[in-house]
């Protein structure tokens, strides 16, 4: 029989966490010719205008560049295809030179990082020429690691040595210029930068799953009786992670990551999707993914583990690995505590759901039904049920709480819609704000204009930190400072107050606007403070600034929630306070008493 | 300029030795904080003096500064010999009443002090409860006068210490803000926390060679009439002062020259000039950049006497830094034991010194010795007790161990503590976690050392080789090869990452990929 084993030995050598592989992308390929598979593809968002430049009358040379893994190499190799190139013969140095239609030649650097020293000067030279000079017939395409490029670039840029043709000297600072401020073409119009790492890991997780879910090798798995009997922990995996539902909320997870700057490579997410799938506590820990369908009848433990073991709400945080926290992008993921956190309504639905209550029904037992369904191999409801009993007996309470934490996990897939309104799904992760943050800031992120939704909020959360005591000031910002500094935690003595004026936001108070970082891929948004027209300091709104923000307004202290948002938003606070330079006087001294309903009042001291 | 006439002035110093070497004097009483005070105390005398030179340019060197410092009696009578300025308030309903017995009150300690506080006719004016009636006049309202003097207070300098009211400060808001140190029943100048070590920090600013941009930064801060902060607080503490301008009120000690340093350049002047100036004009609001410059002084005092302690020996300072961890490892080993030595490091130099004095007067007779040694020593007879009956070689023999003896116990009691001192108060060293010190900054120090080594971003590779250079801060596993000859050194790498993590939380890194992260100065225009 038919069994989809060179499949599954392929994919899990994405799976084994090859964080540091140079060349990644050939060994890839490598195994896939020896197993006689085809590698999962998928089209990466900005490849069409790729294409379309080098076969523009007037291409641009491209720097693509990203962090190790977003798929450079992957890129250049689906553009030489779509330029006609099949077999990719490099030549020792690591180029390949393409004959372009325009009649100029495109010169392909597959792996600026993996050069010397001498040999890096001696391309981003070459580059200079293409970009500045005039007769120049070359195009290059060079793919490099962002970190690379920065330091190469910078240390071109200081050395400055004579001799240096003037051409690689200006590269160096306009690339420097380029990179930092996130700019996407040189002045001249004839290099552009694509930044692979600012693409949404959300969005390219979509993509990844459909080109390893879709794949045409899963079609062996069609009438294989694990398949049809549902014990089949693959089979199950792959079925739940089609499933709209349960995408949505697993990319969202991601978008999480993604709204907080912490990027998740091409090559995480291909990690991440492998996991889910294969993924198993009772594979052995060197490799513990399923690798054939054979494991499960060759190896006991494999073949006596509830299914459970190898879910993919528990592979997604990659409970079946031996150091989690260190790897990602489980370790990233992990942080966002899904099964960690939780609310009255779920753990009383999950402990008490199935009561028999003396005085008639219990209103939890219909969701209780719903959240643990008869016959659902990975809820295991009676399973659940048995370790309930004990637990309220007073055995077994570690494993239990264990227990509970994978269905709150899972919960966290799989509640429909409805009831996770109900119980409030959105206290499982650790931002609560997040869908605040969808509806509200990243709407204005992508380019839609301001709502006001939120802003009193933050502005009450901003005069908690800016003040040091809890504040309910909505209707303007307090910059205060202690006297001595304006960075002290407690600072009752006012420099100015700026309106939060919500007729004219673009006059004076706080709002939310696209972030001077958006680009097209990703939305971003900032936190702007404007007095009399004028801005005072901005800020990028971040998922985690934001929630910081929401719940230092709900009551939580600030430096204790967390010390590095704490830090951050004093630094604005300076930003803030030095912005106010030059602004006519405030007369005597204006000291700041919290009264008990948390309005601020303010006492003028005014000498004559 | 001889030994002899460099001394002159300080001729009250009894004993002239370690003087010699690192300067008169660096004392060990004195917190960052008052160093930086004395420190301004004497830019204001400067900028005040009768030349109205500009602070912090070339001093002539062969003629010590001269300056004047102010002594406030009555506004330091209102704010510090004044302890419950609340208790009017509780005692009566009406404005009137509560100012007539506040006034009663400030006349009573007043009169405590009078004898000694300066011109006859200021005396008698305080002496009476009509002399502080310009304070109603000019408030008001009692309380708000008393938020006043609680904001005042609240921000002042060892306030809430239990020092006498007489060394306690306001923070340096304005120059009218400014006033030394005053003995508590004499009212005359007291060297006991301005020991002359901010004069010291002056002088090594004005010899650094950025003098100029320091001023500039520091008249932005404190004495641009125009800046809103300093505005608020010249206005209420103008209105606590009393309408006669200092009259009779100057220091016992006018004209007296500051502290002696005895290099006129050094590099240890140059990087604490650098430092100051970067940290000066980072645009930082307010009065924010004090409290960064007041650590910094700190530091650089401490670092100019263990760099001076090295030098006849060609030994650099070397701090290891443990970035703190939970556990003890090397680092934190290596960091306790380079923290003893440093501490003695100062007292080996003494010793040094002393030898080659003695044998540098090897071949001269035993009576130029005892008057070369009794020109440094005004103790030496009462110490030695020199009669002419005795054998002179003996008697050399027993000045020479006698003037070690008295060197060694003076170099303990004040320089040779400064080290420990000033390194805990500035936030470079702490015994948390363990029972000896050993160098681990705080927060604090952390952020201040970026902003004087970071223009807008540096990469951090880069900043811990600037670090190690400048100042011999030993935290990444390459330095530490390079200062200790051992092959064990991973902690030191672990360390390295400690201190990542720490400045991510600070806000202060940024991290791209393939290791490359870099170090922002936000003053400056750089977010993350």
């Amino acid at each position: 029989m038919a069994t989809a084993d060179p499949f599954l030995e392929f994919l899990s050598r994405y799976g084994r966490m090859a964080e540091n592989e140079a060349s990644y992308d050939e060994s890839v390929h490598q195994a896939a010719e020896r197993l006689g598979v085809t590698v999962p593809l998928f089209e990466h968002p900005c490849q069409n205008e790729l294409n379309a430049n080098f076969q523009s009358v007037n291409p641009m040379s491209v720097i693509l560049t990203g962090n190790a893994g977003d798929g450079k190499t992957n890129l250049c190799r689906q553009v030489c295809r779509a330029l006609g190139q099949e077999t990719l013969d490099w030549t020792d140095e690591g180029f390949l030179d393409i004959g372009l239609l325009c009649g100029k030649t495109l010169r392909v650097v597959k792996d600026f990082t993996a050069r010397g020293d001498a040999a890096k000067r001696d391309i981003l030279r070459e580059l200079a020429n293409a970009v500045y000079a005039d007769d120049n017939n070359t195009v290059f395409l060079i793919a490099a690691n962002e970190g690379i490029v920065a330091r190469r670039i910078s240390m071109t840029a200081q050395e400055g040595k004579a001799g240096e043709t003037d051409h690689l000297k200006q590269l160096a600072e306009e690339l420097e210029d380029a990179l930092n401020r996130r700019t996407q073409e040189l002045s001249n119009g004839r290099l552009r930068i694509f930044d692979l790492s600012l693409y949404s890991a959300a969005e390219m997780l979509t993509r990844v799953l459909d080109a390893i879910l879709s794949h045409p090798a899963w079609q062996q798995c069609n009438g294989c009786v694990a398949n049809t009997e549902c014990s089949c922990p693959i089979a199950l995996n792959r079925a739940r992670l089609q499933e709209v539902q349960i995408r949505r909320r697993l990319q969202r997870l991601v978008a999480a990551l993604d709204w907080n700057a912490k990027h998740l490579t091409v090559r995480h997410l291909f990690t991440l999707a492998v996991n889910a799938i294969l993924g198993h506590r009772a594979a052995p820990r060197t490799n513990p993914m399923v690798t054939s369908c054979e494991f499960f009848q060759s190896r006991k433990r494999l073949r006596d583990a509830p299914i459970v073991e190898g879910s993919y709400f528990q592979n997604v945080f990659g409970e079946n690995l031996k150091r989690p926290d260190e790897t990602m992008p489980f370790a990233a993921l992990r942080r966002l505590q899904v099964g960690e956190e939780t609310n009255n309504r779920i753990d009383r639905l999950l402990l008490q759901g199935d009561l028999e209550s003396p005085s008639g029904e219990n209103p939890l037992k219909d969701a209780f039904d719903r959240a643990l369904p008869v016959g659902d191999l990975f809820a295991d409801r009676e399973g659940y049920l048995r370790q309930l009993r004990q637990y309220r007996e007073g055995d077994d309470v570690d494993s239990f709480l264990t227990t509970l934490r994978a269905h709150r996990r899972r919960l966290y897939f799989e509640l429909a819609d409805q009831d996770a309104r109900d119980f409030g799904h959105r206290t499982l992760t650790v931002y609560q704000s997040l869908q605040d943050y969808e509806r509200q800031i990243l709407p204005i992120a992508s380019g839609s204009p301001a709502c006001d939704g939120m802003l009193g909020e933050l502005v009450r959360g901003l005069n908690r930190i800016f003040v040091g005591g809890l504040v309910d000031e909505q209707e303007g910002l307090f910059l205060a400072t202690s006297g001595v500094s304006s960075q002290d935690r407690i600072a009752t003595l006012l420099v100015r107050q700026v309106r939060h004026d919500v007729v004219d936001l673009s006059y004076d108070g706080v709002s939310v606007e696209r972030g001077m970082a958006a680009t097209v891929n990703r939305p971003a948004a900032d936190l702007v403070v404007r007095h009399k027209g004028r801005e005072l300091g901005r800020l990028e709104l971040s998922l985690a600034r934001f929630e910081f923000l929401m719940r230092v307004a709900e009551g939580v202290l600030p430096a204790s929630f967390s010390p590095q948002q704490y830090e951050d938003f004093l630094g604005f606070k300076s930003t803030l306070v030095a912005g106010l330079q030059g602004e006519p006087p405030v007369d005597g001294l204006h000291s700041l008493d919290i009264i008990s309903s948390g309005q601020i009042k303010i006492r003028r001291i005014k000498p004559s | 300029m001889t030994e002899k006439t460099i001394r002159d002035p300080y001729s009250n110093v009894r004993l002239w030795l370690e003087e010699r070497v690192w300067g008169h004097r660096i004392y060990d009483e004195s917190t960052p904080e008052l160093a930086l005070l004395e420190l301004l105390n004497v830019v204001n005398a400067v900028r005040c003096g009768p030349e109205n030179s500009i602070p912090f340019s070339d001093p002539d060197l062969c003629e010590p500064r001269r300056v004047s410092y102010h002594r406030s009696l009555p506004l330091r009578t209102i704010l510090f010999n004044n302890p419950d300025i609340a208790e009017p308030v509780r005692r009566f309903g009406a404005n009137r009443d509560r100012w007539a017995a506040h006034r009663q009150e400030l006349a009573r300690r007043w009169v405590a002090c009078r004898q000694h506080a300066g011109g006859e006719h200021l005396a008698q004016r305080f002496a009476h409860p009509d002399g502080f009636t310009y304070l109603e006049e000019r408030l008001g309202n009692y309380e708000d006068y008393a938020a006043a003097v609680q904001a005042l207070r609240e921000t002042g300098i060892e306030v809430r210490s239990n020092k006498r009211w007489t060394s306690k400060f306001l923070f340096p808001f304005c120059e009218g803000a400014l006033f030394e140190d005053l003995h508590e029943k004499k009212f005359s100048t007291d060297r006991r926390f301005f020991g002359r070590t901010g004069e010291i920090a002056y002088l090594m600013l004005a010899r650094s060679g950025h003098g100029s941009e320091i001023w500039s930064g520091l008249q932005k801060v404190l004495f641009d009439e125009t800046a809103n902060h300093r505005r608020r607080w010249a206005h209420v503490i103008q209105a606590l002062t009393p309408p006669e301008n200092a009259e009779g009120m100057d220091s016992t000690s006018a004209g007296v020259p500051i502290g002696y340093l005895p290099q006129t350049s050094h590099p240890c002047f140059t990087r604490y000039g650098e430092d100051t100036a970067a940290i000066l004009t980072a645009e930082m609001p307010e009065y924010d950049s004090l409290s960064h410059w007041a650590r910094l002084t700190a530091f650089h005092l401490q670092h100019y006497i263990l760099t001076v302690a090295g030098e006849d020996q060609s030994i650099r300072p070397c701090y290891p830094i443990e970035i703190a961890g939970d556990r003890p490892d090397l680092v934190r080993r290596l960091s306790q034991r380079q923290y003893s030595g440093n501490r003695e490091a100062s007292l080996g130099r003494l010793r040094r010194e002393i030898d080659r004095w003695q044998s540098r007067l090897k071949t001269s007779s035993s009576v130029d010795q005892l008057q070369e040694v009794g020109s440094f020593w005004s103790d030496l007879d009462k110490e030695v007790g020199v009669t002419t009956s005795k054998n002179e070689k003996v008697v050399v023999e027993t000045m020479w161990n006698k003037l070690t003896e008295a060197g060694i116990r003076k170099h303990r009691r004040h320089l040779g503590a400064v080290h420990h001192e000033f390194c805990r108060t500035c936030g470079l060293s702490s015994a948390t976690g363990a029972r000896q010190y050993r160098y681990c900054p705080d927060d604090s120090l952390l952020r201040t050392l970026v902003i004087a080594n970071v223009q807008k971003r540096m990469e951090f590779r880069e900043l811990l080789d600037r670090w190690f250079d400048r100042y011999g801060f030993t935290i990444a596993r390459r330095h530490a090869e390079r200062v200790f000859n051992r092959h064990d050194l991973g902690d030191f790498a672990i360390n390295e990452r400690r201190l990542r993590r720490r400045l991510t939380s600070l806000g202060l890194l940024r991290v791209l990929s393939d290791d490359y992260a870099y170090v922002v100065n936000r003053y400056r225009g750089e977010t993350i």
